[in-house]
């Protein structure tokens, strides 16, 4: 199956922003002695050659029809912002456990993802949400390990 | 004699307590992975096992991670016969015959001819692996810095370029991954490079949050937006009844079982072919080596078998030049590295030369994994069918607290749990453009490595070391490696990076 590319595309972004990054890098390693520049400065400026060529190819190529490899999916409308909708439960999960911790903020947002995401029926929010918690105090106590109380337990210091 | 005491040591150590016990777990755990398809297959089990096995005696981290290594390919079978979606990227050319015989009511043959030929694969794999050590041995210990050095940007570019249809893509991941390696203080000046000035950044970047976001977040992504795991259309009978037949004609078309174990071999020590694209070589071989007799594509059970031993046998061919020199051939290979050394063992020939039984032990437990496996398949065929059916909603959630709990964990700071999500963001995009993630793993494992050669190397000849002979016609084999793909005409079917 082939797709038209458009100028614009994720392959260009990402190769722009490569380029920044390895130009950003080179950059920097100019100012370190030559000892610590020296592989850094082999490794930004072979990086910045290779996205700028990528970069060459994108734009040469943007209206030449693109053949879709292995698994890679037709960029459908709307898709895009199916990933936004995913990878903002994933940003949910990580602010609640910054705020309420590993012990409690993951597991009560991974019950909302159950309810409202994946529309599960209640009893099994709950056995699912419980098996989290369980998961992660099993975790803490194999490992020995203190986890990340979250701020409110810094704040309000209820244990 | 010392090889032959070292391979007897790590038989022995696989059959004490816990050692066996957690060889068990690994294969639960593969099998678990293989038989859920979306889920990354190996990869994402191995990288959401790496936190438990951090700091842990070596021998114990190697049976898990390497009985998973063993044991995911087999399983991957179940979704493939039966619905007609790959259990993990190296089932796929084995959808092409079995689940036409599973349509014509022989679901139980096409397992059971799948789970043996996966079994042989993976054990005579296993066994040129432990042959194979004792001959390297001599070799690899007499390399120096600069042979290392070439080896170290043959792992990192070869892949680079070889992974994919897009070779300069694959390059710039690698450039990326020796990037990101630099990050920290700088061990020969002390001088701290890209830290920005954080104090958490100054001794490099946590190896688990890179491989959690690069390879798990992803996968999980994709997997919550399709919504499902296989499927349910048109789902197959796995009709019990021709399983024995499926074993036998595992043995009667033993020539088929000996060249798919052998391009598997050959696949798993070239860089970037992998299980996916030694899987369809052997299926193309087979097809052409049986044109007159062979009704392929249409449920021939010698297209099941070929791709099958030859996905297995890559595993232990994978690791030939991982262990032997410190350079991992394929994503899986690169996080079986990363496991061993957050277990204080550096691949390579430091491996060789003062832990061999540990090295035999690889072999050992990949052998006993694929065995126990492929036993736990083919008498639990019917529940274990039913796993392929579970809900991606309901995993999703778990597989995202492991990528947190196990970002979290290398270095006990919530920053690395963000860092996870931002590589987990690049990851993503990565897999939906089809740019190859692996070399950047290499790329990032390998980094330092590269740069303490260079070091030694240049301070030892100057320049010069490049003209030693071996290192010579290292440069040689790298240079043509990273020219030939672009001479290439380009393919119009997927390779092997395409399907990472």
């Amino acid at each position: 199956m082939t797709v038209k590319k458009g100028i614009i595309s994720a392959d260009l972004l990402l190769s722009v922003g490569l380029a920044l990054a390895f130009g950003g890098a080179l950059l920097q390693a100019t100012r370190w002695p030559h000892q610590a520049s020296l592989f850094p400065i082999v490794v930004g400026s072979s990086g910045l050659v290779l996205a700028v060529v990528e970069i060459g190819n994108h734009l040469r190529n943007r209206n030449k029809p693109e053949m879709l490899q292995g698994d890679q999916i037709e960029p459908a409308a709307g898709l895009w912002r199916q990933d936004f909708g995913t990878f903002a439960w994933i940003v949910g999960i990580l602010a609640a456990t910054f705020l309420a911790g590993f012990q409690w903020g993951l597991p009560a947002v991974i019950m909302l993802y159950y309810r409202f995401q994946s529309k599960q029926k209640l009893f099994l929010v709950v056995i699912l949400t419980g098996l989290c918690w369980g998961v992660v105090y099993a975790w803490t106590a194999l490992l020995h390990l203190t986890l990340y109380p979250g701020l409110l337990a810094r704040l309000v210091p209820w244990e | 004699m010392e090889t032959l005491q070292a391979s007897w040591q790590g038989l022995s150590v696989l059959f004490t307590w816990p050692v066996f016990g957690l060889m068990l777990v690994g294969t639960a755990i593969g099998l678990g992975f293989g038989l859920l398809p979306g889920l990354g297959g190996g990869i994402t089990a191995m990288a959401l096992v790496l936190p438990f096995v951090w700091g842990a005696d070596p021998f114990f981290a190697v049976a898990i991670l390497a009985a998973i290594l063993g044991s995911t390919g087999t399983s991957g079978n179940f979704s493939a016969t039966l619905f007609n979606v790959p259990g993990s990227p190296s089932n796929a050319a084995t959808i092409l015959d079995a689940y036409p015989l599973a349509r014509q009511g022989q679901a139980g043959r096409a397992l059971g001819a799948a789970f043996t030929s996966s079994a042989m694969g993976g054990i005579l794999g296993a066994l040129v692996l432990a042959l194979t050590i004792p001959i390297v041995r001599p070799l690899v210990l007499l390399f120096a810095s600069p042979e290392r050095f070439m080896l170290v940007l043959m792992a990192v570019f070869a892949i680079g370029a070889l992974a994919g249809s897009k070779p300069l893509r694959g390059l710039l991941a690698g450039a990326v991954g020796l990037l990101l390696s630099l990050i920290g203080m700088d061990p020969q000046s002390g001088v701290p490079r890209y830290t920005f000035d954080q104090s958490n950044l100054v001794y490099g970047m946590a190896l688990l949050p890179l491989i959690m976001g690069l390879f798990a977040l992803p996968e999980v992504i994709d997997l919550a937006l399709r919504g499902r795991i296989a499927s349910e259309d048109n789902p197959v009978s796995s009709n019990q009844g021709g399983v024995v037949r499926g074993i036998l004609d595992s043995f009667v078309h033993w020539r088929t079982v000996l060249r798919g174990t052998v391009i598997g071999i050959i696949g798993g020590i070239m860089p970037a072919v992998g299980g996916t694209g030694s899987a369809f070589w052997a299926y193309a071989y087979e097809a052409q080596a049986c044109k007159k007799d062979g009704k392929f594509g249409k449920g021939d059970i010698r297209g099941v078998i070929a791709p099958e031993t030859a996905n297995n046998a890559v595993t232990p061919g994978d690791l030939i030049p991982t262990v032997a020199f410190g350079i991992p051939g394929s994503a899986m290979a690169a996080v079986m590295m990363a496991g061993l050394i957050m277990v204080g063992i550096t691949p390579g020939p430091a491996m060789l030369k003062e832990h061999l039984p540990l090295t035999f032990f690889v072999a050992w437990t990949i052998a006993a994994s694929n065995l126990i496996g492929t036993a736990a398949c083919l008498l639990l065929t019917n529940p274990l069918s039913r796993v392929s059916r579970v809900p991606a909603g309901t995993i999703v959630p778990f597989v995202i607290m492991f990528v947190f709990l196990g970002s979290y964990l290398e270095q006990t700071q919530m920053s690395d749990v963000v860092l996870a999500l931002l590589i987990g963001a690049l990851g993503y995009v990565m897999m939906r453009q089809s740019w190859p993630r692996s070399p950047l793993l290499v790329g990032f494992i390998l980094g330092a490595l590269a740069e303490r050669y260079f070091f030694t190397s240049y301070e030892a000849w100057g320049l010069e070391f490049i003209l030693r002979p071996v290192t010579l016609i290292l440069a040689i084999i790298l240079v043509a490696s990273l020219i030939y793909p672009f001479l290439r005409r380009p393919s119009k079917s997927p390779l092997p990076g395409d399907a990472e």
